[in-house]
């Protein structure tokens, strides 16, 4: 976590925040939370009236990733996520400067459960949980792609537009292209894997809300399953295949390779568990598309954590994880050539 | 020139385990021990890639000549040049250009891909030896 401000500072505006909201209640306890490099997790235990509350305060953090929502955007994703039924905690009191000048910061509800990509697949007590996951996880992805920009509520989404020409691929060959232009020096394979995507375009062109992450690592998993989705930073308007693949980029199944959604699931029980709860067909040759798009966005967005650290950001993961780009491009590559049968 | 003892690879090696053994076990906060670990990483594929390095770059320059052909490459040289730096600015600059190549248009897409795969697929295979570079082809 990034350490921005001092910890009484913090609970004091928070607990000016919680006076100014909620009546009665009162600050017991204030736990900062370590993960996510874009934004401030704080723990917040409050006594009210009507019992203990646990609250989770959400701020924007000094440094950001470009192109990822702020906590004022990420709000008006998830009331619109929320408003269709999705299990996400419910965000609210919106405040500009909470924790420090210029950092949007809300509350949410706190949601119990372990959400670390390697503690969910491995702990034995969550194997129940991991069986009900895929067609949860299903039902969840359907009601976030059932947000459309046309309709309520994804028409009053005003933190990210859709694109002017409603085409999906054409908007993430749009965005890879922009990320990739951003390098200092492409590699072969980069400009490869893009120039295959750009010249075999998917059967659907069609777009929703996505969740932009959805993936092991922001599935907050309790023993019945699912408890929330977490982490909407990345969420916009694209393909919802662009959710059904990124689940299954080689990273995110946390080296359960033959478990290729999440690291956990067979793909054809998951895609007919989406099919029944969206009513949406899953053609391979989407699901193909988007996970080539989404190994390469990973390879670039690998070859950007070492970009950073060259330009300052001394902070040892960044340039490792720079190397692991290769193994990104090389599964790209696989599908590429392998096609739909190499999924 | 003579290599000075102790080698280079096994100074490395010993940064390596004094970090993974001296420094790791000293340490409480979990992110700083993690980190500790992937230094400890980083040294030791530095030491399997220097080992393997002239070979790979021999393959990669040999490839990319067989590719000339089939992508605007400029003149790519018969044997590699004598130094590491002069080596890596080559590789570089080859590399660049069958990017630019690729992005243009101006290059065999199967050909290149067939290249690349045999590129990424020795390199990997020293960086990362627990990826199965086999699988699934």
């Amino acid at each position: 976590m990034s350490v921005s401000v001092t910890a009484s500072a913090a609970e004091a505006a928070i607990a000016a925040a919680v006076a100014d909201q909620l009546p009665g209640a009162e600050v017991v306890h204030i736990q900062p939370l370590a993960g996510g490099a874009c934004q401030d997790n704080i723990r917040v235990d409050l006594r009210t009236p009507d019992g203990p509350l646990r609250l989770v305060v959400r701020s924007d953090a000094p440094s950001g990733i470009p192109g990822t929502l702020d906590r004022q955007a990420e709000f008006d994703i998830l009331r619109a996520a929320v408003a269709a039924g999705v299990r996400t905690p419910a965000a609210r009191w919106l405040t500009d400067g909470l924790l420090r000048d210029g950092a949007w910061a809300y509350f949410m509800d706190w949601s119990e459960g372990v959400a670390i990509g390697r503690q969910v697949l491995k702990t034995p007590e969550l194997e129940g949980a991991r069986a009900a996951l895929p067609a949860q996880l299903a039902a969840q992805a359907a009601r976030i792609h059932s947000i459309t920009p046309n309709t309520e509520p994804g028409a009053s989404i005003t933190a990210v537009t859709p694109p002017s020409d409603g085409d999906a691929v054409l908007e993430g060959l749009r965005l890879l292209r922009a990320m990739i232009d951003r390098l200092a020096a492409p590699t072969p394979a980069t400009e490869l894997i893009y120039r295959w995507l750009a010249e075999h375009p998917p059967p659907s062109r069609e777009v929703t809300l996505v969740h932009g992450d959805f993936r092991t690592g922001n599935f907050m998993v309790g023993p019945s399953g699912l408890e929330a989705l977490l982490d909407w930073e990345f969420a916009r308007w694209s393909s919802p295949f662009e959710d059904l693949a990124w689940i299954s980029v080689r990273d995110w199944r946390f080296n359960r390779i033959a478990a290729p959604v999440g690291g956990f699931a067979q793909r054809a029980p998951f895609y007919a568990a989406y099919e029944e709860a969206s009513g949406r067909s899953v053609a391979l040759q989407d699901i193909h598309w988007w996970e080539i798009n989404g190994n390469l966005r990973w390879a670039v967005g690998c070859a950007f954590q070492a970009q950073r650290y060259a330009e300052g950001q001394k902070d040892l993961e960044l340039i490792a994880i720079g190397r692991r780009a290769a193994e990104m491009e090389y599964e790209a590559l696989r599908l590429i050539r392998r096609g739909v049968e190499g999924l | 020139m003579s290599q000075y003892r102790p080698t280079q690879e096994e100074l490395l090696l010993a940064i390596a385990d004094f970090i993974q053994s001296d420094i790791r076990p000293a340490i409480d906060d979990k992110a700083l021990r993690f980190r500790c670990l992937i230094a400890a990483n980083l040294a030791r594929m530095c030491v399997l890639e220097r080992r393997m390095e002239e070979w790979h770059d021999g393959v990669e320059l040999d490839g990319l000549r067989a590719l000339q052909g089939e992508a605007d490459l400029g003149d790519v040289p018969d044997a590699l040049p004598a130094t590491k730096e002069a080596r890596a600015d080559l590789l570089q600059t080859l590399n660049d250009r069958l990017a630019a190549a690729i992005r243009d248009g101006d290059a065999d897409v199967d050909a290149s891909l067939n290249h690349l795969r045999q590129v990424l697929k020795g390199r990997l295979g020293v960086t990362n030896p627990r990826f199965d570079t086999e699988a699934g082809w």
